[in-house]
């Protein structure tokens, strides 16, 4: 059977062929148009906003220049979010990756239960924040929690605490959820990577005598950098942006023991109705999260190993 | 022909006159109405709307609601599509929206007869709860119901061991003290949510010492009325409450459910809470459980009026003026406040209300005490401030924890709370409202 092609057609496919601009401009336009309604318009807009002062309430918005962010540098609560905000980059960031490095070397090594581990570990990815909050607000109760109780029947009784009331334990208490919560991601991460890592390279390291610590560090770490870059984006970009842990589990209160930018952002413009405020601080917030983000690929920029 | 054109007009007429078009209140109606879903539900008001819409079988009413309903609300309010008529519940600042006229004034509505009487609308409401929603002499808020916020006691507990409610400062102290010796915390309370004790403890001791003037004074930014000494009393007690253990090891950390559970299990014996605590709790209350209502203990020496009742208003219910159907809004809101229906909320749901209810009902045991508070309070008060400044609101909320993580101490928290109150009053965008 023969298929004949028109003329015009034919003339037309080797066009695009040879010019598939407009091919690439069409079949990238419907993502493009979502990008640009939902994501590029309200940006400009947050941006446009936060030189306003005005609220959902009110219907005008006064032109008040750069006044939200002078007011933003002077105000002690955007600066005690922001560090809250660097604190869950330092310390639940490092501890996620150290403890996701760790479980995913263990993985790749061992050969039982390698697959019902793997399911384990991702677990907590997959459950609900709502349910991880609720689940961990049990955990902490001071009057029936398991930790305080466990803490208890060791006799430690001394260490027990309001976990989530105290200054000293709030910020903490929150730190261990996300680490608990968001770590099975990086192991999954990880374990890929290494997997990719070429068997015969670990070979002839340990024939020249390389020890498991020197493994660990001169081969497979430089060889899982490009993981490792996308893990610390990652870390710091939802580091930045925690949101729905803080606010669920108290919405950063008791007195801002464990406020972060995104729940002063939201009591600014949801509660005191400041929406040009809570702008100004999503600004700050996308500058900041482009600069460190800028910040860390110039650093693994010329360190990535390829295989 | 001029006769055939008078027959036509004629027979036009008396068409009209037989057949009338079908009048704007029989065209169906479908109304969006949003309630707050606190401690006593919405059950009530879903109910209310199918019987509305019997009455009135050209109306629909899509009622919902849920416990953060005002995150929702706030968004349409500013696309200027808001639902008909809504409860918006705490987190709501239904004074910004009436200063940037979002919503409806109802003293006209008022004027008319109220849902099965002859009385005016207005004439139903208890005249000093009405008040509560006037701004600039108009009425924008329908108050449903109210609360009494006071101190709940495990009457169970209580009456094994032979003691009373105190009256003062000082038998809540010994009484603690006995309580403490049982082995059971004497007071728990909402420590993640910290307008719990500042209701139960801190206002209350702030009136005691220093007068409901005082109050007024604090509620309208004077300057200095936070460096009253009555208000340096009144954490002063709460610290020394804490300091001789009389406060549940931990409830800083818990929120109202939690809290409230250590009430209901017995852990604690007291806890302070405003009257829709037996309704929040009732799915969870032991089968033997009783409890109680009592005012906060007062101090000995005090000038405050020791009847003096916290008595925040709960139903707030608003018509915006962007509703589409704001008379179906109204009548609808009119039938929620007849007689019958506040009776059945106060029987069924336990609250105290705004509504004068007339005739002989029998109120839940567990709400006689609350009822005879607040028949016999002189005055009943609401830190309204809270609501119309947010920001002098965190500060006080935020500074009792501190206070009570003793990260500061009570001089400080004055300090604080003066400074957030001196940054509203002179903060010009921040509109002003009067508390009498």
């Amino acid at each position: 059977m023969k298929i004949k092609v028109g003329r015009k057609s034919q003339a037309s496919l080797t066009k695009d062929l040879t010019r598939p601009t407009r091919l690439i401009v069409l079949f990238l336009a419907p993502a493009l148009i979502l990008y640009l309604v939902f994501l590029v318009y309200p940006t400009l807009r947050v941006v446009k906003l936060s030189f306003f002062r005005g609220s959902a309430a009110t219907k005008t918005f006064d032109y008040v220049g750069m006044e939200n962010f002078s007011n933003l540098l002077r105000d002690g609560n955007f600066w005690n979010a922001l560090t809250h905000n660097f604190l869950f980059i330092l310390i639940s960031g490092t501890a996620t990756l150290i403890l996701a490095l760790i479980i995913a070397q263990c993985l790749a090594f061992c050969t039982r239960g390698r697959s019902f581990f793997r399911v384990v570990f991702l677990f907590p990815n997959v459950m609900a924040i709502v349910v991880v909050t609720v689940l961990w607000s049990f955990i902490f109760n001071p009057s029936f929690g398991i930790l305080n109780a466990l803490l208890g029947l060791l006799g430690l009784g001394r260490f027990c605490h309001a976990w989530l009331g105290e200054p000293g334990t709030a910020l903490y208490s929150l730190m261990v959820i996300q680490v608990w919560g968001q770590a099975g991601f990086y192991i999954v991460l990880f374990y890929a990577g290494l997997l990719n890592i070429p068997q015969d390279l670990i070979e002839a390291a340990r024939i020249d005598g390389a020890n498991g610590f020197q493994l660990f560090f001169k081969v497979t770490l430089p060889l899982l950098s490009e993981m490792l870059q996308i893990a610390v984006i990652y870390i710091i970009i939802h580091s930045l942006n925690i949101f729905s842990l803080v606010y669920i589990i108290n919405e950063g209160q008791p007195s801002r023991y464990n406020d972060v930018l995104l729940t002063y952002l939201y009591e600014q413009g949801m509660k005191n109705n400041n929406f040009g405020y809570a702008c100004a601080i999503g600004v700050a917030m996308l500058i900041l999260v482009m600069a460190i983000t800028m910040i860390v690929i110039r650093i693994f920029r010329g360190r990535t190993v390829e295989i | 022909m001029r006769n055939r054109a008078f027959i036509i007009s004629l027979f036009i007429l008396i068409s009209i006159a037989l057949f009338p078009f079908p009048s704007f209140s029989e065209e169906k109606i479908e109304m969006e109405i949003a309630s707050f879903q606190g401690g006593f539900g919405i059950d009530f008001f879903v109910e209310c709307a199918r019987e509305f819409e019997k009455l009135h079988p050209n109306v629909k009413i899509n009622l919902w609601g849920n416990p953060r309903v005002w995150e929702q609300l706030l968004p349409r309010f500013a696309a200027g599509t808001p639902p008909d008529a809504t409860w918006p519940g705490w987190g709501m600042n239904n004074w910004d929206l009436i200063v940037n006229n979002h919503l409806l004034p109802l003293d006209s509505y008022l004027e008319e007869k109220a849902y099965g009487s002859d009385r005016k609308w207005r004439d139903i409401f208890i005249p000093a709860l009405l008040n509560k929603g006037i701004y600039k002499g108009k009425c924008y808020i329908i108050p449903f119901n109210f609360n009494a916020f006071g101190i709940w006691y495990n009457k169970k507990i209580f009456q094994e061991h032979g003691w009373s409610p105190p009256k003062t400062y000082d038998e809540l102290l010994s009484l603690c003290e006995k309580i403490k010796k049982e082995g059971i915390a004497p007071l728990t309370f909402t420590g993640r949510y910290p307008a719990y004790p500042l209701r139960g403890f801190v206002y209350p001791w702030m009136i005691s010492a220093g007068g409901y003037d005082l109050f007024i004074r604090i509620g309208n930014l004077e300057d200095g009325a936070w460096n009253h000494t009555a208000c340096l009393k009144a954490l002063r007690s709460v610290m020394e409450m804490k300091k001789r253990g009389y406060f549940q090891a931990g409830c800083i950390g818990m929120n109202h459910t939690e809290s409230q559970m250590e009430f209901l299990v017995g852990r604690a014996a007291m806890i302070p809470c405003g009257t829709w605590l037996h309704s929040e709790m009732k799915n969870l209350l032991p089968p033997d459980f009783e409890m109680e209502f009592f005012i906060p203990p007062v101090f000995a020496d005090g000038i405050g009026d020791p009847t003096a009742l916290g008595a925040p208003i709960d139903g707030e219910w608003i018509v915006a003026t962007k509703s589409k159907h704001q008379r179906e809004a109204i009548d609808f809101l009119k039938y929620l406040s007849s007689q019958e229906k506040a009776k059945k909320f106060l029987l069924e749901k336990g609250s105290l209300m705004t509504i004068k209810i007339s005739g002989d009902f029998d109120p839940p045991e567990y709400l006689k005490e609350a009822i005879k508070a607040a028949d016999q309070a002189k005055i009943t008060y609401n830190p309204d401030f809270e609501s119309w400044y947010p920001s002098l609101s965190t500060e006080i909320v935020n500074s009792f924890s501190d206070l009570y993580n003793e990260v500061i101490t009570p001089e400080e928290y004055i300090q604080r709370v003066e400074k957030a109150s001196k940054k509203v009053r002179e903060d010009k965008n921040i509109p002003k409202f009067v508390m009498e």
